[in-house]
């Protein structure tokens, strides 16, 4: 080999190994990579209130207060809180914080946060979480002060979920695009906004100089991957460290994953059958009765949650029910699967041999698994389900603006462990409107009145007057509580971090294993 | 080779008339507390999520797997050869008028109008095999046409219109006959096609709600059981690729055979 060849050679074999070592190279300890089922839409809560949005904000966004381990409030930009009287609350802002631009933290913005979901310019999301606020200024430099219609006890957890902080200034320029991808959004939280798209993701870096403890990741990238196995796969090969997109009813095929941790923990959800009370034969309580004992929920638990989760015995989250009740929960009417007993309620309506109904239900997803159960249960009682797939964007469109509903399957979380969070959401009249979650479209004056008192209820009269409602559910059967399932989180061995029931900051928590 | 094609299709057809009255168990009977299940003397192709037998499920889909794609070749084959040799017998304003309409419907993409269709306008599975014989006809109208042209110069159609028959006489009953390797071919190259399109669109979640028995379908639902039951998915998977290849190799048989002078 001649000299020259020798040097080329020598220099190709330098650049191949360089190359290969590069291609090959362990990601940084520091950085970790986060998969979604579904693609963040907006970094505010007031136009990005789901699942995939919310996880962002609650790493960029500090809230007033928090929920600990029991989810009950605790300080965060508030360190403490008093009331003055029943409906007023004084809340002490932390001194010294910065938002992630150095801006100093003010009453005035804190205040104008929260405010804002009043505004009906803004339209927020969580607008309802705030209907009993009359009133919310800065004492001072640092004191807000929140003025409510009424006593409500639920404030706080509420707080907890949507008063998240951004500056007044950014804020009051976007009233309806703050979070865009355009705007972006900027807070006081453990991380700040690096990149934010819509089809490329989302990359948080660590804010310098964030008043808590210091997040022991640098930068952490979110990435959505909407099919399930594609996604599993992702996380086995090491591209994603991390994914919340984990379906229980899978759990078989993540909990045996080389290298990757699956934490299973109790979630705030319930999924149930929505009967729309004003549509048809649904608007027979026997029909709605006969329904109730015709699906056989247990099946359908074991089915959805694989083990993780647990048959719902009423329209309230299971973590939601132990908060208010403990281990004693109140004899409520029940519909126990029985065949024969569905038969006699469908013959004491005015469909004794039965009927048809269409049922609309997403393509995608764990809905027409469900409703291929409950059409299956039904036709044994003469009940022919017509099930009418639709892309899940369409479908959710048409379910919110309560189009043409019979039976639905739904499946919500929560963030609270309050029932105020839910029962609204299920038996109020203003939710029963377009856009609102209430689609059976049950309620009345008189429940809008049951809610109004519950709302300012402590105590055991709160419990008497939750147990009422929920009785009147379950008698009336507007809903069929069907399951709830645990949360699970798939994680590379390589981290760790904390996971709970009422956890805000899973994000933040996240470390290098051994750390 | 031929007998093999043939019976793989005679089989086929036999499961699409008679598969729900061949299948062991009622395709939409659930067992939930079975749910998946690997093959057993039960179950011939094991069970899939919800305790439904896999074997009677592809037995009852083959109606809905293969009568559809049957009816987007008849549309297309009969839609196709009308207007294919009305274009390149009549010639003028009407080929100018039918080529160009054709220029325009082969540069729309096929599949995304399906989706649309289906998926976006809700039309249904009826208005998805509309769409999809509207949709294949411009490419056969275009063969079709450039046989014709050829066709019309040679001299038994010069003898023909001498002879003073009338057009449609002279492109149907002395045309056609020459077109036939060519139109049987497309014909089951349109089958072919509209077989793999539907599938993909079941295994999309569009068109068809969830449960029916449907090879496609089948695809989608039982994909993540592949840990359980790989039958469940593999199988429906398997069956429309055979019926494809035998429908595809079947037509290139036909095609050399009818050519030849008659089918050996």
């Amino acid at each position: 080999m001649t000299s020259a060849k020798a040097a080329t050679a020598a220099v190709v074999l330098a650049l191949t190994t360089a190359c290969s070592s590069g291609g090959a190279a362990p990601q940084a300890r520091d950085s970790l990579v986060w998969a979604t089922a579904h693609p963040p839409n907006s970094l505010d809560i007031a136009h990005g209130f789901n699942t995939a949005s919310t996880l962002i904000q609650t790493a960029v966004l500090d809230t007033m207060v928090t929920l600990d381990t029991r989810g009950a409030p605790a300080p965060r930009l508030a360190t403490e809180w008093t009331q003055p009287d029943p409906a007023t609350y004084l809340f002490t802002l932390r001194k010294g914080v910065r938002f992630s631009d150095g801006t100093p933290l003010t009453a005035d913005d804190a205040a104008f946060s929260l405010r804002r979901h009043l505004d009906p310019k803004v339209a927020s999301q969580a607008a309802s979480y705030f209907t009993t606020v009359k009133q919310v200024e800065a004492v001072g430099d640092g004191q807000v002060k929140v003025t409510l219609k009424r006593p409500n006890p639920a404030f706080l957890a509420m707080s907890a979920i949507a008063w998240q902080v951004t500056p007044r200034k950014l804020a009051e320029a976007h009233p309806q695009d703050l979070g865009s991808p355009e705007v972006g959004t900027m807070g006081t939280g453990p991380f700040k906004v690096a990149k934010f798209s819509l089809t490329s993701g989302v990359v948080l870096e660590r804010n310098e100089s964030y008043w808590g403890s210091r997040p022991a990741l640098r930068r952490v990238e979110f990435k959505t991957i909407a099919d399930p196995e594609t996604l599993r796969l992702a996380v086995r090969s090491g591209e994603v460290d991390a994914t919340d997109g984990v379906s229980v009813r899978d759990a078989r095929k993540w909990t045996g994953l080389p290298g990757v941790k699956t934490i299973f923990y109790p979630g705030n959800n319930i999924g149930y059958l929505s009967l729309a009370v004003n549509n048809g034969p649904l608007k027979d309580p026997h029909v709605r009765r006969a329904i109730a004992h015709a699906v056989n929920r247990r099946a359908v638990s074991d089915l959805m949650t694989a083990g993780h989760g647990a048959p719902a015995v009423a329209m309230l989250p299971s973590p939601q029910l132990a908060a208010l009740y403990g281990d004693s929960l109140p004899a409520l009417p029940a519909h126990p699967y029985d065949v024969e007993a569905a038969r006699a309620e469908l013959a004491r309506s005015a469909y004794p041999r039965g009927f048809e109904l269409e049922a609309p239900y997403a393509s995608t997803g764990d809905s027409g698994t469900v409703m291929q159960t409950v059409a299956a249960d039904l036709a044994k009682i003469g009940i022919r389900l017509t099930l009418q797939p639709s892309p899940a964007d369409q479908y959710r469109a048409r379910v919110m603006q309560h189009d043409r509903l019979s039976i639905q399957y739904v499946n919500l979380a929560y963030g609270t462990p309050d029932p105020l969070e839910v029962l609204p959401d299920m038996v109020s009249r203003a939710a029963a409107e377009p856009e609102g979650f209430n689609f059976s479209g049950y309620g009345s004056a008189a429940t809008d009145k049951q809610l109004d008192t519950l709302a300012s209820a402590t105590g055991q009269d709160r419990k008497e007057q939750v147990t009422a409602l929920l009785t009147e559910i379950a008698e009336q059967v507007p809903y069929i509580p069907l399951f709830h399932t645990d949360y699970a989180v798939a994680l590379n061995e390589r981290f760790t971090g904390t996971f709970s029931t009422w956890s805000t900051d899973a994000i933040a928590s996240l470390r290098p294993a051994g750390r | 080779m031929r007998a093999i094609l043939v019976a793989v299709l005679g089989l086929a057809a036999v499961a699409a008339v008679a598969g729900s009255w061949l299948a062991p168990y009622d395709p939409a009977a659930q067992d939930l507390a079975l749910g998946a299940a690997e093959p057993s003397a039960a179950h011939w192709l094991g069970t899939d999520d919800l305790g439904r037998d896999v074997l009677s499920r592809l037995l009852a889909g083959a109606g809905s797997a293969l009568m559809w794609p049957v009816l987007v070749a008849a549309c297309t084959t009969v839609l196709s050869t009308t207007l294919g040799l009305l274009a390149g017998y009549r010639l003028g304003w009407v080929d100018a008028l039918m080529m160009r309409t054709v220029d325009l419907a082969i540069a729309m993409p096929g599949m995304l109008v399906l989706i649309v269709v289906v998926g976006v306008i809700g039309g249904g599975y009826g208005w998805a095999v509309l769409a999809m014989a509207l949709l294949f006809t411009p490419g056969d109208i275009r063969v079709i046409r450039s046989l014709t042209l050829a066709q019309r110069e040679l001299a038994y159609a010069e003898a023909a219109r001498t002879l003073g028959l009338p057009a449609s006489r002279i492109m149907f009953r002395h045309l056609l006959p020459n077109l036939a390797p060519t139109v049987v071919a497309s014909s089951l190259l349109s089958f072919v096609a509209a077989l793999v399109a539907l599938a993909g669109l079941s295994f999309l979640g569009i068109g068809l709600p969830a449960g029916t028995p449907d090879w496609g379908l089948m695809v989608q639902e039982n994909r993540g059981l592949l840990d359980l039951n790989p039958w469940a998915s593999i199988a429906p998977a398997a069956l429309i690729t055979v019926v494809a290849c035998a429908a595809t190799l079947l037509g290139d048989r036909a095609f050399e055979s009818l050519s030849k002078g008659g089918l050996r």
